[in-house]
């Protein structure tokens, strides 16, 4: 099956004749924009210059090696989506290194030598099927122990005799985490949710139906941006992207009806039409935002806040006490 | 099939065989074998000569790199007894067996030069066939 949109897929080795293989047969794939990078260095430039679908490196390469750009990939740490698939070239040298790269979701293993047919078959699949990709933290709290360095200070596993793992995953808890209850869903979390945007307390547009539609696009916009910050699923984010932009469409409908009925406002329309022209084109950008790739969002985050902050200031808002109250 | 590969003695595996080109890549364009090859030829030799510079410095962890490397490329364009040598040196350097890996390092400068031989004349053939065919 080919791909149905351009994916592009970023092959690093420092042997230019097998970057080279893989950019040729990888190329021949409909629908795959290839990118090379001949060390870590370069592909971390590419990485964050590029939206990149997949990873395809070599274990063994000079610093940052193919081990290393999968832990900074996972822990959020490059500027690029964290949970794009990433495929490794592996060996029985470098075992330590391969188990270490399991713990760190890597997608598979390609063994060398390769060949094309073999690595054809592997992106398609890879990019047609998803593997479930844990949170950033998830990674920065993984400490990866070989299980000979780790024997003298932990007890021998009770079934010693079947055990034949050589590392240990350990994941550090948080404190807070080990002292909080069980929690079987996000929403149930305590924290107090993240705000970037508020709505000014007795405050007004000089009319109830604005308030009110502003006031859930700043819930919104605020709901968003602690997705965001726990690094929510793709399927949230995306939910949470239409509920803004679907906002964003109601504030509009309710301020155009308004305008109709309250025209003899001139100068608070002029300054709504020239905040709800910045907003719409906001809103037609949140809709072609794609939720996987976090450097995507913030941007827009940013926008969002810039938007916010610039509109809710006079003559757009007002204190509640000097509006005449049109209602 | 790598394992079975691994019985037969060094001394029966071929300098180069061409074939492996054309089964990595499912193709066997000539044009595309002789690219490959020239590519090899230069990039290894690079290789090969880090090799040596480095040889005397002590700096192992780079000399297993780049010998790490130079198994890919060699077992790339099927220049197999130079591939099965640099699986040894990597072995042994890996392992610090600073003895036998100075043995195998004669070895290592042996092989590559009767590849290298072999390489040459595999591509003045090679090209001697394309200008024939224009």
């Amino acid at each position: 099956m080919i791909p149905a949109r351009t994916f592009h897929i970023l092959v690093v080795d420092d042997v230019v004749l097998m970057c080279d293989f893989l950019f040729k047969v990888i190329s021949s794939i409909k629908n795959c924009k290839v990118h090379k990078a001949n060390d870590g260095r370069t592909a971390i430039e590419i990485l964050a210059s590029e939206t990149i679908d997949m990873l395809i490196t070599d274990i063994e390469m000079k610093a940052p090696n193919g081990l290393e750009l999968l832990k900074r990939l996972r822990c959020g740490a490059l500027n690029s989506a964290h949970d794009i698939p990433v495929l490794m070239f592996s060996g029985n040298t470098y075992k330590d290194m391969v188990l270490e790269s399991l713990s760190y979701d890597v997608n598979d293993f390609l063994a060398k030598p390769l060949s094309a047919d073999g690595l054809k078959k592997k992106v398609l699949f890879h990019l047609q099927n998803e593997k479930q990709i844990r949170d950033p933290e998830y990674y920065k709290n993984i400490q990866y122990v070989p299980e000979k360095k780790e024997a003298k200070t932990t007890e021998a596993p009770a079934h010693t005799e079947s055990y034949k793992s050589h590392v240990a995953i350990v994941r550090t808890v948080p404190v807070a985490e080990t002292k909080a209850p069980l929690q079987l869903h996000e929403d149930c979390s305590e924290a107090e949710p993240a705000v970037l945007v508020t709505w000014p307390d007795n405050s007004t547009t000089g009319f109830h139906q604005l308030d009110r539609r502003m006031q859930i696009l700043a819930q919104r916009i605020n709901s968003f941006y602690n997705l965001t910050l726990k690094q929510s699923k793709p399927i949230a984010i995306a939910a949470e992207l239409k509920r803004i932009c679907d906002a964003i469409d109601y504030l509009l409908f309710v301020g155009k009806k308004l305008q109709n009925h309250a025209y003899h406002q001139g100068m608070f329309w002029t300054v709504f039409n020239d905040r709800v022209a910045k907003l719409t084109e906001l809103g037609q950008s949140l809709a072609k935002i794609n939720p996987r790739y976090q450097a995507q969002l913030n941007p827009h985050l940013k926008r969002l806040s810039n938007w916010w902050v610039q509109t809710i200031s006079r003559p757009f808002v007002r204190s509640v006490d000097e509006s005449d109250q049109n209602e | 099939m790598n394992n079975a590969k691994i019985l037969i003695p060094l001394s029966k595996l071929p300098l180069l065989n061409i074939e492996a080109v054309s089964l990595i890549y499912g193709e066997s364009d000539p044009e595309l074998i002789l690219e490959t090859l020239q590519q090899f030829q230069t990039e290894a030799q690079g290789y090969v000569s880090q090799i040596a510079l480095i040889w005397h410095t002590g700096a192992a962890e780079d000399v297993v790199r780049y010998v790490h490397s130079l198994k890919t490329m060699t077992a790339m364009v099927g220049a197999e007894k130079m591939s099965r040598v640099c699986r040894m040196l990597e072995r042994q350097l890996r392992a610090k067996d600073v003895v036998e890996a100075r043995r195998t390092y004669g070895l290592f400068e042996k092989v590559w030069l009767d590849t290298l031989q072999q390489l040459d004349l595999h591509l003045l053939t090679a090209q001697g066939d394309a200008a024939d065919a224009q």
